[in-house]
């Protein structure tokens, strides 16, 4: 029998239920257990006769599971009072022992036969386990066993590369877009900017990203908080994760594969498309922290589809598990807006409710945490992938920058939740530091709404999966697709006007001539409470005077608090040129000499009123301004030394107090 | 003009202590002149000071006049004499526009010779010679220039033999010497106005 090491810890508690099974006289076990549907369990026998083992999930009849687990996830986990978390801690060691427990009588069922445990769980009541053909006919009849599913792995949704045509109807009906987005293009596009503007950024808040791990010393991640863990039991190894086990958390724990293994590094694109932060270039949630999970295990070239020459990465269906349970356990050490899964595999026109990741989902949404899921990149119609085909998950087709659907989307009226933009995507990516590449492909659009939960969650910490996923659909932009003939739309996520529906107050911001604020003066819809930065930023030659309407006083930024409607006006005045004169004097001993550009001045009496401390004298040359003297504003004259005898061109500009500098007067002095 | 009045008033103090150095005999008595037809000494050693008068309008609007004050050996026999002086000229004037300080200063080491009309006590001479001139000149925010350069001089002037010992002379002299140490030609040469004092050797 091996042991995962994970499970050495219970050793003594299966022990101990298998010292009791044996001894006490009295049956412990229902004589009569419900049957099994068989022919469900035909493909897993099947395959155990052709290969000797398999990989199995086996859901367990755990008592009180729904009772235990709806008194877990009504744990949010979010600011609990101490008595809160306590009993938060006290409900979730209440399920895991139970589920412990059953798992525990199941493995003691199984001694004597050759099996392995893959992953054992703490909130869902499930065990991975490989087994011969002797311990599989155990578990199918054993009354602790619910279910057994075949543990499959789970391709990367691989990025598309633009012209791929995966679905030929598809790819003819929409060919690529000439303007396709990029991250820099898809962040504004989706309304992410004006979010941020509103004060809505994810900070505070964190993606969990199942996938493939992180290069967190990108540039893309720089300051960024990044939690680690690892569940990755390997194709026919005791686990891929750095440790060489099947689990692993910490620091380096999500690190990558080896980048010989195709699609390697997919986690780092997605992450960064997610809550990427590096100069110009931000992921959606550009100040949220990432909870990176690597669940991806190494499969030799073999395993990776016909025709393929290198080896690849693929996810064990159990291990996604381990790093949805994983997620849940930590709900209550980080805030969690979301669980980005941009991973799949087969084809479903219906909500595959069965499949053993759908408590795990269940669980998370119950918690306030979605996980959002790739439909996949077949280019079906009427059809997607699972797991992003279970009916509460929040499934992501891909969408263009001309919010058309993406050729390669796989697309249903019913399963799919919401458009984002998946085509040519911008992101970091695992060759180095501060590589970048453009991606295609739902795998991309996902993590846009990803990180767009954890932009509404800065908003609402409370919000709810069901009432984002409602402000999304309502608020988005229709896209229709060309498999019904462009009838049924879905809508595109339009964070913005998310914000709008869910917001409860309002803030107007409105500026005066020549001047602006960032945000944008406009109509921001915010949480009542909300304090909300605006920074007063005047045009050139301008500067700002003060705030009026709901706000007053000349700090800037400001910081506001809004509750109900609020209109601010920022005030703002141009700063003229003063009236210039200027001549070449030569001043001599009786030998040498030496000329002196005599500068003399006006101020402008436009300027009455401001506070302009002083004129700052520029020597222009061609397109070089130079600074070469600022003179306190009483006086009205200056003499550049030394000019020498050939003209020069300057400029004299009157400065406020606060250093903001008037429109220019120009002279050639000769 | 007033550093005029100084220079002649530096030589009117030096007089009393000449006179006084002149040997006894009688009130009126003429002395060695007196006979008239005596040759008198041509060789002397005389201290100058005097004031120069710049030809060029823009030296006179720095600087105004300038005192000198120079040494003068004289060797001669009968109406001609070799004659080496040197001389040393510095003031201080303000700048064309900004009445900045500035400072000249000229060192002029100068030979020639001398001839003179009369061989008595009284004699009136005209001369010519060359120089070597050394000028500097500085002002605390243009700069400083400094060059040398030789020129030529032209002069007249008389000597007295008061006594036998005492020689008091009275001289014109124009020097030119052109060069540009910087920014502008200019001649440092100019108009000299001097009395010396000295003895016969």
């Amino acid at each position: 029998m091996k042991f995962d090491e994970r499970f050495a810890h219970r050793k003594a508690a299966v022990f101990l239920v298998f010292s009791l099974s044996v001894l006490l006289p009295a049956p412990v076990f229902p004589m009569n257990p419900p049957r099994k549907n068989l022919d469900h369990f035909n493909p897993i026998w099947q395959k155990v006769a052709a290969e000797g083992d398999v990989r199995v999930i086996v859901r367990l009849d755990v008592p009180m599971i729904q009772e235990l687990t709806a008194a877990s996830t009504r744990f949010d986990g979010l600011a609990l009072t101490q008595t809160a978390s306590a009993a938060m801690v006290q409900a979730d060691t209440a399920l895991r022992t139970a589920i412990d427990d059953t798992a525990a009588r199941v493995v003691a069922e199984l001694r004597g036969t050759e099996f392995t445990i893959k992953a054992g769980y703490r909130s869902i009541p499930f065990l991975a386990l490989q087994v011969t053909p002797k311990s599989l006919s155990i578990l199918q009849d054993s009354p602790l066993v619910l279910d057994i599913e075949e543990d499959v792995p789970l391709r990367l949704i691989d990025p598309e590369e633009p012209g791929k045509s995966s679905g030929a109807a598809k790819s003819s009906a929409l060919p690529d877009s000439p303007d396709l987005p990029m991250l820099a293009d898809s962040v504004p596009l989706i309304g992410a900017k004006k979010a941020w503007a509103s004060g809505y950024s994810g900070a505070g808040w964190f993606v969990a990203v199942l996938d493939t791990g992180i290069r967190k010393t990108h540039q893309f991640f720089t300051g960024k908080a990044i939690v680690e863990a690892c569940f990755s039991s390997g194709y026919d190894t005791g686990g891929d994760c750095p440790n060489g086990r099947s689990s692993m958390t910490g620091s380096g724990s999500a690190a990558h594969l080896p980048s010989s293994y195709e699609g390697y590094d997919h986690g780092t694109h997605v992450s960064g498309i997610a809550t990427g932060n590096y100069g110009t270039l931000a992921g959606v949630a550009k100040d949220a922290g990432i909870i990176a999970v690597q669940v991806f295990s190494k499969f030799p070239a073999s395993q990776c589809g016909s025709g393929a020459a290198s080896p690849c990465v693929m996810t064990w269906t159990s291990d996604c598990q381990a790093g949805l349970d994983y997620i849940f356990s930590i709900r209550g050490s980080y805030p969690i807006a979301a669980v980005n899964m941009s991973l799949g595999g087969g084809k479903y026109a219906s909500a595959c409710n069965s499949d053993s990741e759908k408590t795990a989902i269940d669980n998370l949404r119950a918690a306030g945490i979605a996980t959002v899921i790739a439909t996949g990149n077949g280019a079906y119609c009427g059809s997607i992938c699972s797991p992003a085909c279970i009916s509460s998950a929040v499934a992501v087709g891909s969408s263009t920058k001309a919010d058309q659907e993406s050729y390669f989307n796989n697309w249903s009226a019913t399963l799919q939740t919401l458009f984002a933009p998946g085509s040519s995507i911008n992101s970091s990516t695992g060759t180095s530091d501060s590589s970048y590449a453009f991606w295609s492909g739902t795998s991309m659009a996902t993590p846009h709404v990803t990180g767009t939960w954890a932009v509404l969650k800065s908003m609402i910490r409370t919000g709810t999966v069901t009432a984002f996923v409602n402000a999304l659909q309502s608020t988005g932009v229709p896209i229709t697709s060309v498999c019904d003939g462009y009838r049924q739309p879905i809508a595109r996520i339009q964070i913005d006007r998310a914000i709008a529906t869910l917001a409860d107050s309002l803030l107007t911001i409105q500026s005066s001539a020549y001047g602006s604020t960032d945000p944008a003066p406009d109509v921001y819809y915010v949480a009542s409470g909300t304090v909300f930065k605006v920074t007063a930023v005047p045009n050139t030659y301008a500067v700002f005077i003060n705030w009026s309407g709901g706000a007053s006083g000349s700090a800037n930024p400001l910081s506001i608090t809004v509750t109900g409607s609020k209109t601010i006006l920022a005030n703002f005045r141009y700063i003229f040129a003063p009236s210039i004169s200027g001549r070449k004097q030569l001043n001599r001993t009786y030998s040498q000499a030496e000329f002196i550009d005599i500068l003399t001045w006006q101020a402008n009496p436009a300027n009455a009123g401001l506070d302009i401390a002083s004129y700052r004298i520029y020597q222009v040359s061609g397109t070089t301004r130079t600074l070469i003297a600022e003179i306190a504003a009483g006086q009205t004259e200056y003499q550049r030394r030394k000019a020498g005898a050939a003209s020069l061109q300057y400029e004299i500009a009157a400065a406020t107090g606060g250093g903001r500098e008037g429109e220019p007067a120009a002279i050639t002095v000769r | 003009m007033r550093k005029l009045t100084l220079a002649l008033l530096v030589l009117g103090m030096a007089l009393p202590s000449a006179r006084a150095q002149q040997p006894g005999g009688p009130v009126g008595a003429a002395g060695p002149a007196a006979t008239g037809r005596e040759v008198l000494p041509f060789s002397m050693m005389l201290a100058r000071a005097g004031v120069f008068l710049a030809t060029d309008s823009a030296y006179k609007d720095i600087y105004g006049d300038t005192p000198v004050y120079g040494l003068e050996l004289r060797i001669g026999k009968e109406k001609l004499a070799g004659w080496l002086e040197g001389s040393y000229r510095s003031d201080t004037g303000a700048s064309s526009f900004t009445k900045e300080e500035t400072k000249v200063s000229v060192i002029g080491l100068e030979a020639g010779a001398l001839y003179r009309f009369m061989t008595g006590a009284f004699s009136p001479y005209v001369g010519a010679g060359a120089g070597y001139y050394s000028f500097k000149e500085s002002n605390s925010f243009i700069g400083q220039a400094s060059k040398g350069g030789m020129g030529f001089c032209v002069l007249g002037g008389a000597s007295y033999l008061a006594g036998s010992l005492i020689v008091l002379d009275c001289r014109i002299k124009y020097s030119s010497c052109r060069m540009k140490p910087a920014d502008f030609d200019i001649n440092i040469g100019g108009l000299t106005i001097s009395l010396g004092i000295g003895f016969r050797i």
